[in-house]
């Protein structure tokens, strides 16, 4: 299932009755449709507690949802194993969070190789093939080719967040789930970050769902979405 | 790559994992020490003598008679009669005898007065004859035959004259220094007591023994080659070899009746088993104070996991973000786990290794006990393999804690 290539006219992302709560207790989540389109940027805004964290977990098959339907380019995470999930999601979707994105104590190189180890590149000329891709996304999110041999904890956070976007894109996934990247970014670096993260989302074709409260950041994208809207549930 | 990553993370936090390795090679070390020197000293004691069916000496406990007359360890209490020693020995079912006279040393290694029978007929290890390095046997009361290892030690060659002191100290008063030895002799390695002992002849012990004017008069008859019968009074003890296993508890039982001197004769393999069951419970208690040490030491190991499992919240967070499972998790953390035991292992072996290199020169002087330092066995190797098993059995605690956080956790970071 995971080798299959997935369509690019379907829909990147495709709820339908979607549920969830914790432990049984009342619903978290309740989506009765939603799709964003294939290629889209989206942006999904909500106050903390809207059900932000909880929805991106199941969109990358993080957790099961209690019913419904998730599909990511066809493909339903809701009929996959835990096993297939987390294999899907380290082929397809490329994650990006907040803060801490990188294992401290791995080099720059050593924390992306790790991401296109778990998506199953683990031959040699997958290696050639990470080579050549790592220096391509490196050029691209303006950093230089140095870095990529210092461990990651000495790296500034501006410099670790667009590190994560290259670790998040290494695979090539289709899609790109990013969580409040810029909140420990000064203003300065929040603006050069989200161009880079526009640029390089349209260069490598992958849609983008991007969650965040930060309002000011609705104009980088070509939908937004209130959370609020569309979860009838209200979050916690 | 999953080793990499543990072996990163490890060194990520080296203080810590640096003092439970310690700990962890100190209590492997100590499991190591103990199997090795019990298996050793098994060996070692089991090869000393073989073939002897008997060992006769003056009434005493059967250990002390076979320390003495076969591991050279303490002294007799009484010696034997040199009549008994002919009578009995001239038996019907005796086929040979050795006669040992022991008591006198020669720079803190023991002098054995025997015969020639001596290296004819006594066997060590797997039925093994003495053999010559160089030279040969004493033909004369002056002529002495030395172990391999006095030779080394002393660095002694056929041709060098020696010279015996009374008593068994390193530094004994009474040199007999008017009875000048000459090495005839040099035995082959035996790994057994032998190669640290000094043989002469019963006639040489003897000649230690004479006052000057005797002694003189021997010396002169020797140099022009005369024959002269110089017999001893006394022996310290004598083995026998028999004719047939059958005849073995007649003969004991009746050197035990011997009318005219209070005697005892013990079979070698019996007392073996009693001095190993002795030696057995203390190695025993060693091994259950090792292996507590060792658990304690892997309890420390899963507590340094366990505690370090609150802070790699995130990093947990990270990998289920780029795809790793719960089950990769799980694994992880054993990999951890294994990787400090298996080092903890390699260092052990290596310490232990060095350590009897080091001392097995003064395990076999003080203690009679030759250790190799060939130190993996397949005792060894399982009991190594056990400590593989019980970390990994143990570090399921901190691996199921990783397991359930990546699980339940989800990718947030809050």
């Amino acid at each position: 299932m995971q080798n299959v290539q997935l369509a690019e006219q379907q829909a990147a992302i495709c709820l339908r009755q979607l549920r969830f709560s914790y432990d049984g207790n009342s619903d978290v989540i309740n989506i009765p449709q939603w799709t964003l389109e294939s290629g889209q940027k989206c942006f999904v805004f909500g106050a903390s507690g809207a059900g932000k964290s909880t929805l991106m977990n199941l969109l990358c098959g993080v957790l099961k949802p209690t019913a419904g339907d998730i599909q990511v380019f066809g493909q339903a995470l809701t009929k996959m194993s835990a096993r297939q999930r987390d294999r899907f999601r380290a082929k397809h979707i490329g994650v990006v969070f907040q803060q801490f994105n990188l294992i401290p104590y791995l080099t720059v190189a050593e924390n992306i190789r790790l991401a296109s180890w778990f998506a199953g590149k683990t031959t040699s000329s997958d290696d050639q093939n990470f080579q050549q891709r790592l220096l391509e996304l490196v050029a691209a999110l303006q950093l230089k080719p140095e870095v990529l041999h210092r461990p990651s904890r000495e790296l500034s956070v501006g410099q670790q967040q667009r590190v994560a976007i290259v670790r998040a894109l290494i695979n090539q996934p289709e899609l790109l789930i990013v969580d409040e990247p810029t909140s420990a970014l000064d203003s300065y670096a929040r603006d050069n970050f989200m161009q880079l993260l526009m640029s390089v989302c349209e260069q490598q074709r992958s849609s983008l769902l991007f969650v965040s409260h930060d309002l000011s950041l609705q104009s980088y994208f070509d939908v937004d979405v209130n959370l609020a809207d569309i979860n009838t549930a209200g979050g916690q | 790559m999953l080793m990499k990553l543990a072996y990163k993370s490890l060194m990520n936090r080296k203080t810590s994992v640096l003092l439970t390795l310690f700990s962890i090679v100190v209590s492997l070390s100590l499991l190591v020490t103990v199997e090795h020197i019990r298996s050793q000293a098994k060996a070692s004691f089991n090869r000393t003598v073989s073939s002897v069916d008997l060992i006769v000496g003056a009434r005493t406990g059967q250990l002390n008679l076979l320390l003495y007359s076969i591991f050279r360890m303490g002294n007799a209490t009484n010696n034997v009669g040199w009549d008994s020693y002919q009578a009995i020995s001239e038996q019907r079912d005796v086929v040979w005898s050795i006669p040992l006279s022991l008591g006198d040393s020669h720079r803190g290694y023991r002098v054995l007065g025997t015969n020639t029978d001596y290296f004819e007929f006594y066997r060590y290890g797997d039925k093994r004859q003495l053999a010559f390095a160089d030279g040969e046997a004493f033909s004369n009361p002056f002529g002495a035959v030395i172990g391999a290892e006095v030779a080394k030690a002393l660095n002694y060659q056929v041709g060098k004259r020696i010279v015996l002191s009374h008593g068994i100290g390193q530094v004994s008063f009474t040199n007999h220094d008017n009875a000048p030895f000459e090495v005839v002799g040099v035995l082959a390695p035996t790994g057994t007591p032998v190669d640290r002992t000094v043989h002469v002849s019963l006639a040489g012990i003897e000649a230690v023994h004479m006052p000057p004017s005797q002694l003189q008069a021997l010396q002169q008859a020797v140099t022009e080659g005369r024959d002269i019968d110089v017999e001893p009074a006394t022996i310290t003890a004598f083995m026998l070899g028999l004719k047939s296993k059958m005849s073995i508890f007649k003969i004991q039982r009746s050197i035990n009746n011997y009318k005219q001197e209070p005697l005892m004769a013990v079979l070698p393999g019996i007392a073996l088993v009693e001095l190993w069951s002795l030696i057995s419970s203390v190695e025993n208690i060693l091994r259950v104070i090792s292996l507590c040490v060792f658990v304690s030491a892997i309890l420390g190991l899963t507590t340094m996991l366990l505690s370090s499992m609150q802070e790699r919240q995130k990093e947990i967070a990270v990998l289920r973000a780029i795809g790793a499972g719960p089950v990769v998790l799980f694994v992880l953390i054993q990999l951890e786990a294994l990787l400090v035991t298996a080092t903890a292992i390699g260092l052990s072996l290596g310490l232990v290794w060095a350590v009897f290199f080091g001392a097995s020169d003064l395990l076999a002087s003080h203690y009679g006990i030759f250790v190799s330092t060939q130190i993996i066995s397949t005792t060894q190797i399982i009991q190594l393999a056990a400590a593989l098993g019980v970390t990994s059995l143990v570090a399921l605690i901190p691996a199921t804690s990783a397991y359930r956080k990546a699980l339940h956790a989800g990718l947030g970071q809050q």
